[in-house]
């Protein structure tokens, strides 16, 4: 089997010195890509620590050459032409989990959830944002500037 | 099954005393009370009996949250937490309290709007709620007598990292009339000292492990207009903060060089605003302090009242000059160790601490009576008088019944309480830690205080301060600028100037706004949004509430409508403050406080205008001006029960 290059992708990145933990980030991504607001909802995975301040976030790094693409048996997952992203599309999902075993940083982080979309079951994941035309909603929510969005030809 | 937006749906009841547990359905409540303060208004209205102990099985510890609550809006994380309160001097009656921090979010996901905790367990135990509204009551005797922080860590520790809980420490245990209810580092709900109604229920914690399960079936709360809701929080963010900013952070605090790093820290979900940016407070996580409990970090939140653990000079005016400074990393210390043994700040710093220095210096309270050295320049001072207050060693022991208690159990000092009214102390009254609140403003305060059922000045008065001193987010406006604002809320310049005129209107809109504020709720250091120092004429958005309840439940409301609603919670407060007895006579209370002089000025309180403002106050209300007391008209036209 032979890997086929892919189109690089953008990527959220973190500054953790400047995140005051707020949280904000997991709603406004559940609130977009879900109408509702709910952390296991949101494509990024904030987790606040206020005993020491140094709170974590958890989001798809948009793999260079990224293992859930090419372990997805039904093609569900897919390169955004414009942003690169990654994304999973839920039509074509069928649950198997196949992108959660070929994900670098899972399980110890969660990076691809599931969710119930009628009966069926099907994972999601961090797409940027690719259809919003100011980018990832979370980077323009986030109060601090504690998050900023790196596009694929300023990515080193 | 109809879409509801805002709301998780449910509220969970609990009794301690047989440990059954059932749910009602939010709507019973909330209908036409929003939330929060108005639904645990409404929960008590039908279910506490005036005169009930707060210590008895019968108090009910209510926690509410809001249908902002947990989504995209400012300081969302925010919660309500009322019932009879212990520290309500010299009888107890019903009050509330809110907290921040993320618990009342991680309450909604997990399915609940609401806890309701009446009865009183034999021993201690703590309470769990995880995996879709599963709720567990577990042996608590492994955290019993822990401070706070230890209580969190070790039930994060057992449950996972996404768990998020409250919990009470030594304070509450101990039945302490100051204790508060704690999360995280330094989120608290301080008034009324519910910390010990927890404590008689010998409930230590509540714990909540909210599944991070995309497929859960509950505990997503729907949002009626994502795409509107997204707009406000950047209007919000805009008018708070000028809009997404990088954080920088003053090099000094309190006058003192900051040798240790401070990273900024918002001290409630979802909060856009860095309050008291550029300023000597705010709320940081200090990091690698020397020698401290948590090895290299202070977690301390220096805002509100905790800078007075650093320094503090009354004004030129008080009867008697109280003046102190503490070593940075010290007083750290000392606010950190509130927080753990759940000890309310604002009573210890601006009440008790206050109190035994003028006592002290008039020679009242002496050394052999603390059996320690009185010195607030020592930090021991302030470590020793917080342990003997949590654990009720000696002095601490009277002191542990809140400072009004203590004064009347020595039988001397009273004259120099810096208490108001009902066992609060001063805020926002010219008398006090807020000596610099001048005339005429402490007259509004006065109204606040008079026909409140706690300190007003936490939840309802500090948009009014902020407008006048520019506080928390915003800075000081110019006179004109203040004046065009004031006249626009309140109908004239003169509720920021003259005397005792134009009193009454913004003490009535801010008690009606304070309502809404914390039924939504959101936070009242941020709303009402009255001035901003990010538009062209200081003039902040009063309209943002209304907006934002519209956009998440799709309920179209006005600002007025919304005024409207804050008004009906406001009076059913006032019915359920009458059937314990409240009245125009108690409202009148206040009147020997403000008759002292004020700390600027030495004015005093002119009693035959103030009762005139009173008599106006209740005719706007809509109040029998004899009694005090909702008339039936009134209560009619707000859709309230009539009394008998």
């Amino acid at each position: 089997m032979s890997f086929q290059a892919v189109k690089k992708s953008g990527v959220i990145k973190f500054f953790p010195e400047r995140c005051t933990g707020c949280g904000v980030c997991e709603l406004a991504c559940a609130l977009y890509h879900e109408n509702g607001c709910n952390p296991a909802l949101s494509r990024i995975h904030f987790i606040k620590d206020s005993f020491t301040g140094n709170h974590i976030i958890e989001v798809c790094v948009q793999c260079l050459s990224p293992g859930c693409y090419y372990a997805c048996p039904t093609k569900a997952v897919e390169i955004d032409p414009k942003s690169g992203a990654r994304y999973i599309d839920e039509k074509k999902c069928t649950g198997c989990g196949k992108c959660v075993e070929a994900c670098p940083l899972m399980p110890e982080k969660e990076i691809i959830r599931f969710k119930k979309v009628g009966n069926k079951r099907v994972f999601f994941k961090c797409d940027l944002c690719k259809d919003r035309v100011e980018g990832p909603i979370c980077v323009e929510c986030c109060p601090a500037s504690a998050l900023t969005y790196v596009r694929e030809d300023e990515r080193r | 099954m109809i879409e509801q937006y805002g709301y998780a749906g449910k509220i969970l009841r609990i009794n301690l005393s047989d440990g059954k547990i059932w749910m009602e359905d939010t709507r019973k409540y909330a209908d036409n009370f929003i939330g929060g303060r108005g639904a645990a208004a409404k929960i008590a209205w039908e279910e506490l009996k005036p005169n009930t102990d707060p210590f008895s099985p019968q108090n009910k510890l209510i926690f509410m949250t809001g249908p902002l609550t947990g989504v995209l809006s400012p300081g969302s994380g925010r919660m309500t937490i009322a019932g009879i309160a212990p520290q309500v001097y010299p009888k107890p009656w019903y009050t509330r309290s809110n907290m921040g921090g993320r618990f009342g979010s991680e309450l909604k996901y997990s399915g609940f709007d609401g806890i309701v905790v009446e009865g009183t367990s034999e021993k201690p135990v703590y309470m769990w709620i995880h995996s879709e509204r599963n709720v567990e009551l577990l042996d608590a005797d492994e955290l019993w007598g822990l401070d706070t922080f230890t209580t969190q860590k070790k039930l994060t520790k057992r449950h996972g990292r996404d768990t998020s809980s409250i919990c009470i420490g030594p304070a509450g245990e101990n039945l302490v009339r100051i204790a508060t209810i704690q999360t995280e580092t330094g989120n608290a709900a301080g008034q009324g000292g519910f910390g010990a109604v927890m404590g008689s229920k010998k409930l230590k914690a509540i714990s909540i492990t909210s599944t991070r399960n995309g497929a859960k079936e509950i505990g997503k709360i729907n949002v009626a207009d994502p795409k509107r809701l997204v707009e406000l929080w950047r209007r919000c963010t805009k008018l708070l903060q000028g809009g997404q900013i990088v954080p920088e952070i003053p090099s000094n605090f309190m006058g003192a060089e900051v040798k240790y790093e401070r990273k900024y820290h918002a001290c409630s979900h979802a909060c856009p605003g860095l309050c008291g940016r550029g300023r000597d407070y705010g709320s940081f996580i200090w990091k690698d302090v020397p020698n401290r409990l948590y090895h290299t970090t202070e977690t301390a939140q220096m805002m509100c009242i905790a800078p007075n653990f650093v320094a503090f000079s009354s004004e030129k005016e008080a009867p008697v000059k109280v003046e102190y400074k503490v070593d940075l990393s010290e007083a750290l210390r000392a606010k950190n160790l509130s927080d753990m043994l759940g000890i309310n700040q604002w009573d210890f710093v601006a009440g008790a601490v206050l109190w035994i220095l003028m006592c002290h210096n008039m020679g009242l309270i002496m050394e052999k009576d603390l059996k320690c050295p009185v010195d607030p320049n020592n930090p021991d001072f302030w470590v020793k008088l917080l342990h003997m207050v949590a654990y009720r060693e000696g002095f601490g022991d009277i002191l542990a019944d809140g400072t009004a208690r203590a004064a009347e159990r020595l039988g001397k000092g009273s004259e120099y309480l810096p208490y108001v009214t009902c066992g609060f102390a001063e805020h926002g009254a010219g008398r006090g830690v807020w000596g610099f609140f001048e005339y005429p403003f402490w007259i509004v305060g006065a109204l606040l205080w008079a026909t409140d059922s706690r300190d007003p000045f936490s939840d309802t008065g500090h948009s009014y301060a902020r407008l006048i001193y520019g506080l928390h987010y915003v800075l000081p406006l110019k006179v004109n600028q203040i004046m065009k604002i004031a006249k626009e809320l309140w109908g004239s310049e003169k509720a920021v100037t003259g005397d005792y005129e134009f009193k009454a209107q913004p003490a009535i809109w801010l008690q009606n706004r304070g309502c809404v504020t914390s039924s939504l709720p959101t936070c009242d250091w941020a709303f009402p949004i009255v001035a901003s120092n990010f538009t062209e004429d200081g003039s902040g958005d009063t309209s943002i509430e209304s907006e934002l309840y519209s956009a998440v439940t799709g309920v179209d409301y006005t600002e007025e409508e919304l005024d409207r609603v804050g008004e009906r919670i406001f009076n059913l407060e006032r019915l359920i403050a009458a059937r314990e007895g409240r009245n125009r006579k108690v409202d009148e209370n206040v009147v020997s406080f403000f008759s002292k002089p004020n700390w600027t000025r030495r004015i005093t309180l002119d009693q035959d205008k103030f009762r005139a403002l009173l008599d106006e106050y209740y005719e706007l209300r809509g109040w029998d001006v004899k009694t005090g007391i909702p008339t039936k008209s009134k209560l009619e036209e707000l859709g309230l029960p009539v009394r008998c």
